[in-house]
C-alpha cells in the first residue's frame, strides 16, 4: 500500500513535536523542582544558622567555670522529596556559612551566612575536624562533632562550648544519648 | 489525514505543553514565595540575636576611641562584662557609634560586611524609647515646659507616669554649673504635665541650660536630657568605665574650668532623684577631652567651654535610624522585627527591618 509522502512527513513531524514537548516539559518541571528543593535547602540552612547563632549567644552567657557543652537538637526533615541531603559548615577564609546540598545533585545547593565575617575572632566554628564532646548535665550523653552530616540522621545538634573567658567553640554534630536513654 | 489535521494535532500538543508547564510553575510558586518570606524572618531573627546578645569583637569596642571600624572583626551591640552579663542590655557607647554625627560613626556597609550580609541584604535599624517623652516650651519668655508622655506607635497619652525634672544651667557669676530645685509630679489624663521653673530665672537669663527629665511608668524608665538654650553644643561621651572616658566634640572648643558636671538619676521610693556630680576634665586635643571619672549611672555629661560662652552637652539619649540606604523609612518587601532592650538604665525598642537586595 502506497503511503503519500505528505503523511510520512506529517507523522514524523508529530513524533518530533511529541518528543520535543516531552523534553521541554521535563526540563521545565525539573527547573521548578530544583527551585523548590533549593528553597527548602535554604530554609534548612537558615534554620541551622539561626540555631547556631542562638546557641553561641547562650554559650557566651554561661560561666566558663561550669565547663559545660550547650546543645540544641534540631528537628530537620530526613529527606527532601526522597532525596538525601547533607549539611556542612564551611568557611571561605573570611566568614562562616552553613551549606546544605543534595547528595545526588550537587548543583542544587544553598548557603546561609553566619553573621560573623571573620575567622579572627574569639569564636571558633569547627569546619575541618571531628571529635567527641561530653555533655555533663541535662540530657547527658556525647556529641560527635563533625563539619559534615547527612540530613537523614537522628539527633543532629548545634553545640557551643566555652573553653575559657576568651575562646568559644561551636559547630554541628550528632548527639548520642547515654546508655539506656532515648 | 489532511495537512490541517497534523497542524491541529501539533497545536494541541503545544497547548498541552504550555498549560501543564504553567500549572507546574504556578503550583510551586506560592510555596517558594512563602518560604522566601520565612527565610527573611529567620535572617531577621539571626541578625537581631547577633546585634542584641553579642558584644562584637573586640568585646568592648565602643569604649575605645582608638578602635576604628576597620579594627572590628564582629559586629554586636550587647554590653560586655568580664564577670557577668545581662541579656538585651546594649552598650550606650556602641549604640552611639551608629549616629552619623558621631566622629566615631560606623558606616552601615561596614556593619553589613561584619554581619556577613555584604550586598545580599539591606537593613534599617531604628532605636527609640519605649515611651515617647516630648518637652515643649509653653511660653516664649518664661521657663515653663510641658512634658508629654505617649506611646510611640499611636501617640496614646500615658496618665500617672511619674516625671522628675530639673534644669542645670551655667551661672556666670560663680562660674559653675548650678541647678534648680527638683520638680516631681505625675502626668494627667492627657499624658502631660507642666513644669514651671520661671521663679529660678527671675531677673536672670542664660542660654547655657539643659533640662533633665526622667519618666518612670510602672518600671519603664526613660531619661532624657535636652538642650533648652541656644548656647548648648553637642558632644559624645565614650568609655563610661575605668579604661578611659572621653568627650568627643563635633567642632573645636576650648576648655574653660577643667571640670564636668554629670547628671545621675537615682531611683527613690517617690520617683527619680536627679542629681549631679563633678569630675576633672583635661583637653586632649581640639576635638577630644579626657574626663577623669564618669559615674556609671550618668545619663549626660556637661562642661563649660570657650570662656563661658558654650555649654557642652554629651547626652546618652538615643533616638536614631541606621540604614544601609540613607533616608529610607520603609521598604515594601522588608520583614520587620522588634525587641525591647535596655540602654544605660532606660528602656528602648530596637526595630530591625531587613530586605533582600538581590533575588
Amino acid at each position: 500500500m502506497d503511503v503519500p509522502l505528505s503523511h510520512v512527513i506529517g507523522t514524523v513531524a508529530i513524533i518530533a513535536i511529541v518528543i520535543g514537548a516531552t523534553l521541554a516539559y521535563t526540563i521545565i518541571t525539573s527547573y521548578a523542582e530544583a527551585n523548590v528543593l533549593k528553597t527548602q535547602l535554604t530554609q534548612i540552612a537558615e534554620n541551622i544558622s539561626l540555631n547556631l547563632v542562638e546557641t553561641i549567644a547562650l554559650t557566651n552567657f554561661g560561666n566558663v567555670l561550669t565547663n559545660e557543652t550547650i546543645m540544641k537538637t534540631l528537628n530537620l526533615p530526613t529527606d527532601l522529596a526522597n532525596r538525601a541531603y547533607f549539611i556542612q559548615l564551611i568557611t571561605d577564609g573570611q566568614g562562616y556559612y552553613v551549606q546544605t546540598q543534595l547528595v545526588v545533585r550537587t548543583d542544587i545547593t544553598a548557603t546561609s551566612p553566619i553573621p560573623l565575617n571573620s575567622t579572627q575572632t574569639q569564636l571558633i566554628i569547627v569546619t575541618n575536624s571531628t571529635g567527641t564532646l561530653q555533655v555533663r548535665q541535662g540530657d547527658q550523653g556525647t556529641i560527635q562533632y563533625t563539619p559534615l552530616i547527612y540530613g537523614g540522621r537522628q539527633n543532629i545538634v548545634v553545640w557551643g562550648w566555652k573553653e575559657n573567658s576568651t575562646t568559644t567553640w561551636a559547630g554541628i554534630g550528632v548527639w548520642t544519648p547515654p546508655t539506656g536513654g532515648t | 489525514m489532511h495537512i490541517y489535521e497534523y497542524l491541529f494535532t501539533a497545536i494541541i500538543i503545544f497547548a498541552m505543553l504550555i498549560a501543564s508547564s504553567t500549572i507546574v510553575i504556578t503550583i510551586s510558586q506560592p510555596q517558594t514565595t512563602i518560604t522566601d518570606k520565612e527565610q527573611l524572618k529567620i535572617t531577621a531573627q539571626k541578625i537581631m540575636t547577633q546585634l542584641t546578645l553579642d558584644p562584637g569583637d573586640p568585646p568592648d569596642w565602643g569604649s575605645y576611641a582608638s578602635i576604628t571600624p576597620s579594627d572590628l572583626t564582629t559586629f554586636g551591640l550587647a554590653k560586655y562584662g568580664n564577670s557577668s552579663r545581662e541579656a538585651y542590655f546594649l552598650d550606650p557607647d556602641k549604640v552611639q557609634r551608629l549616629d552619623s554625627a558621631n566622629p566615631l560613626y560606623i558606616p552601615p556597609y561596614i556593619a553589613l560586611n561584619l554581619l556577613n550580609l555584604a550586598t545580599s541584604y539591606g537593613i534599617t535599624l531604628d532605636i527609640y524609647p519605649t515611651l515617647d517623652v516630648e518637652v515643649t516650651k509653653t511660653s516664649p519668655t518664661a521657663d515653663t515646659y510641658a512634658v508629654s508622655v505617649t506611646t510611640n506607635d499611636i501617640a496614646f497619652p500615658i496618665a500617672n507616669a511619674n516625671v522628675s525634672a530639673r534644669i542645670f544651667y551655667y551661672n556666670s557669676t560663680s562660674r559653675q554649673i548650678e541647678k534648680t530645685n527638683l520638680l516631681v509630679d505625675q502626668t494627667t489624663i492627657d499624658g502631660r504635665k507642666l513644669f514651671d521653673f520661671s521663679t529660678y530665672f527671675t531677673g536672670y537669663t542664660t542660654e547655657l541650660k539643659v533640662l533633665s527629665v526622667t519618666v518612670d511608668y510602672y518600671g519603664i524608665h526613660i531619661a532624657r536630657t535636652l538642650s533648652i538654650g541656644t548656647g548648648v553644643a553637642e558632644a559624645y561621651l565614650i568609655g563610661n568605665n575605668d579604661i578611659g572616658n572621653h568627650l568627643l566634640l563635633t567642632q573645636s572648643h576650648t576648655l574653660y574650668n577643667n571640670q564636668t558636671s554629670e547628671i545621675t538619676p537615682r531611683k527613690m521610693s517617690w520617683g527619680y532623684l536627679i542629681e549631679n556630680v563633678t569630675s576633672g576634665l583635661t583637653q586632649a586635643n581640639d576635638t577630644m577631652l579626657d574626663v577623669d571619672y564618669v559615674e556609671p549611672s550618668a545619663t549626660a555629661v556637661m562642661a563649660i567651654m570657650d570662656s563661658g560662652a558654650t555649654l557642652l552637652l554629651a547626652s546618652r539619649d538615643t533616638v536614631l535610624s541606621y540604614s544601609s540606604i540613607p533616608g529610607l523609612v520603609s521598604s515594601p518587601f522588608s520583614y520587620s522585627l522588634e525587641r525591647t532592650v535596655t540602654i544605660g538604665d532606660s528602656s528602648y525598642i530596637i526595630k530591625l527591618q531587613i530586605w533582600r537586595m538581590s533575588f
